[in-house]
């Protein structure tokens, strides 16, 4: 996780301004009444780069939008506006085989492991129809490799005609894993993936994905809202709040020198054993809702350092720190 | 915080026969607490902290059942109490926030009516229903809404007259868990058992609700138990800590010296095995083998099979609970 260096400066996924508007029809009643459709702003003009061979830490808190942004990477969801790039290829446009192929280098592995396996297939169904869908004609070819998959992911043979209910969260999480690993993936968006689990088994997971990253030459987009696990997993870290990137950098410079005030806050509020200042920011209020969310910088209405005027009124530009760290806040915004 | 010991918890063993076997989720735990204090009681899954803090209040799920110990508040075994009695306790004395706030608190009733019924019910307040001149009737109903809107203010809810209208689901999980312990106060109890309060909440709200926790445990002179799996959050807001595994306390003192100078195989284990933001990235080691089914559990150290320091000296009967420093107890072979 440390090899800077080692992984190539190519951008694997490029996503230029995607947004991604929900819109919610009222009620027949309140129609009556003139209420209108209003869109439920999930992702909001995003620009991202993710570099092949990095893990990119993407973190916020509910309702931010992280989990919007991953499925649309994956082409789960089509972008309300945008563009989104994988090896170069624009997404939305394409067809038959480079979609399959597209699909194929693109893995996900689900947050919760108790409703991302399907309870009524084996593990060696779960594994297999994807080696089948890759391409694997012969069945026991299919049998073998499920066999190395599985013990790859730290798991059995013996556990391959198994269901799901049979297993606990970590492992049912090593079996999504060896599923996404089946399509031999380039890149894979991993949605909070230890969230549900265990301290001791997270770092169980932790370490495995780093194993098969290392092996596998993937690429992640690991998206969590632990911050000690995005801390140990990541390359860089984007910071997201209702729908924006407010901060992205490398991590140990992000870690070390945040600078928007929200990533501020979200490192202050973390409890951690060994603490140096005992100072926490405790942000004021509720995260508000993306449906309508505040004018001017989405984060204003929290803020503790807020400019001025000027956060009300105008969205802050990106302006850059330096050395590929950059922020969306005004008061950066001269630095240029 | 010496004082009086408000809570001594001595031998409690809560067993659950179930058609398989027998399965001791409370397994002989001992614990002192005094006022104004902060116990943590930190573990995984399944270890016990969930049915001890049942316990306590006898609110055991059947099949379960308290087989052995004493509990003694403020002098008095809980244990031998008549049901009647601890009713009166619980909610009033002693009381318990629960981890999920939107599945603990009634969908169907006004928030602002479920903190006034805790009243009601311990007879803080009387029952308005009551046949009285109808001007007296309004005067005291406003004397208790009062009331209730001062404890809401206490837990910091925004707007406490709107919330008091309010239904649950109006309420974002920070509001919820404000409401849930506004209801947890409303009879100043002396002893606030925290369940996992903040597990299902945001990192940012999670620390406005600790330090709501802590601000008013303090400013009451309550104790509190608070229940948790992370460690961050014992470190920072728990005076003590009582590491649990399989049932049994396994490490047991000062929260400092617990987590900076830890002597029990699993909580070296644990501490290893979680990610923290420092200065240069750690790696992280993570305890191999998953907890034990506690079904029949044998009679040796639970902890044995997953030990890096493990030994045959493991395998012998039962390994007491051993002082190795002021206020330091462990529960392994390597102390003597």
């Amino acid at each position: 996780m440390e090899k800077v260096e080692e992984y190539t400066k190519k951008p694997l996924v490029k996503i230029e301004s995607a947004k991604k508007y929900f819109i919610m029809r009222p009620s027949l009643l309140a129609r009556a009444f003139g209420r209108k459709n209003i869109a439920l702003k999930a992702v909001d003009d995003i620009n991202l780069i993710i570099k092949e061979g990095e893990t990119l830490g993407l973190v916020g808190e509910s309702g931010c939008g992280k989990t919007t942004l991953g499925r649309l990477i994956l082409k789960l969801y089509e972008p309300t506006e945008g563009k989104i790039f994988f090896e170069g290829k624009e997404i939305n446009y394409l067809n038959g085989e480079a979609l399959m192929d597209f699909r194929r280098k693109a893995q996900i592995i689900f947050q919760n492991p108790y409703a991302s396996l399907n309870p009524r297939k084996t593990v060696r169904d779960i594994i297999t129809i994807p080696l089948k869908n890759r391409g694997v004609k012969d069945p026991i070819e299919r049998e073998e490799e499920a066999i190395v998959l599985l013990r790859q992911v730290g798991l059995s043979d013996r556990h391959i005609n198994n269901y799901p209910h049979q297993f606990s969260g970590g492992q049912r999480q090593r079996i999504s894993i060896a599923r996404a690993l089946a399509m031999r993936p380039k890149f894979i968006v991993a949605d909070e993936p230890v969230s549900s689990l265990d301290v001791s088994i997270q770092a169980q997971i932790i370490n495995l994905m780093d194993e098969l990253q290392e092996e596998y030459k993937l690429t992640y987009l690991f998206i969590a809202h632990d911050l000690s696990v995005i801390f140990y997993v990541s390359n860089r870290v984007a910071v997201m709040y209702l729908g924006k990137i407010v901060e992205i950098a490398e991590t140990m410079e992000l870690f070390e020198n945040p600078r928007h005030p929200y990533t501020v806050a979200l490192l202050s509020a973390v409890p951690t054993i060994a603490r140096q200042e005992k100072k926490r920011i405790i942000l004021k209020g509720t995260v508000p809702t993306p449906i309508n969310p505040p004018k001017g910088c989405r984060f204003h209405t929290r803020c503790f350092m807020k400019k001025g005027k000027i956060c009300e009124a105008e969205e802050p530009a990106r302006a850059s720190i330096g050395g590929d760290h950059y922020v969306c806040c005004h008061l950066f915004s001269e630095r240029f | 915080m010496e004082g009086n010991k408000l809570l001594e918890v001595n031998n409690l063993t809560t067993v659950f026969p179930l058609r398989r076997g027998v399965v001791k989720a409370v397994d002989h735990i001992d614990f002192e607490l005094g006022e104004g204090e902060i116990m943590g009681l930190v573990g995984e899954s399944g270890c016990g902290k969930s049915a001890s803090m049942l316990s306590i209040l006898r609110l055991v799920p059947y099949p379960g059942k308290i087989v052995e110990g004493q509990v003694s508040f403020n002098g008095e075994d809980l244990l031998k109490k008549p049901s009647a009695e601890m009713r009166k306790i619980r909610g009033r004395e002693i009381a318990m926030i629960f981890q999920d706030p939107m599945t603990t608190l009634n969908p169907v009733f006004k928030v602002g009516e479920q903190v006034r019924e805790s009243l009601k019910i311990h007879g803080i307040i009387s029952n308005p229903e009551r046949i009285f001149p109808r001007c007296l009737n309004r005067r005291r109903k406003r004397a208790e809404q009062r009331r209730v809107l001062s404890l809401l203010e206490e837990v910091g809810l925004p707007s406490p007259e709107e919330n008091y209208r309010q239904y649950p689901h109006e309420l974002s999980g920070g509001m919820q868990q404000r409401a849930l312990t506004a209801i947890a106060l409303s009879c100043a109890p002396k002893l606030l058992l925290a369940d996992e309060p903040t597990t299902a909440l945001d990192v940012t709200i999670q620390a406005q609700i600790l330090e709501l926790l802590e601000r008013v445990t303090m400013e009451r002179r309550a104790s509190m138990i608070l229940v948790t799996h992370d460690l961050g959050v014992a470190a920072e807001f728990c005076h003590n800590i009582l590491v649990m595994y399989a049932g049994k306390i396994v490490e047991k003192g000062p929260t400092k010296k617990v987590l900076h100078n830890p002597k029990h195989p699993y909580t070296r284990g644990l501490l290893r095995s979680i990610p923290r933001i420092t200065k240069e990235k750690v790696r992280i080691k993570s305890i191999p083998g998953n907890v034990p089914d506690l079904i029949n559990l044998p009679h040796r150290c639970a902890f044995y099979p997953r030990c890096d320091e493990a030994s045959s000296k493991c395998e012998k009967k039962e390994i007491e609970l051993k002082k190795v420093g002021t206020e330091h107890w462990i529960r392994c072979v390597l102390y003597k």
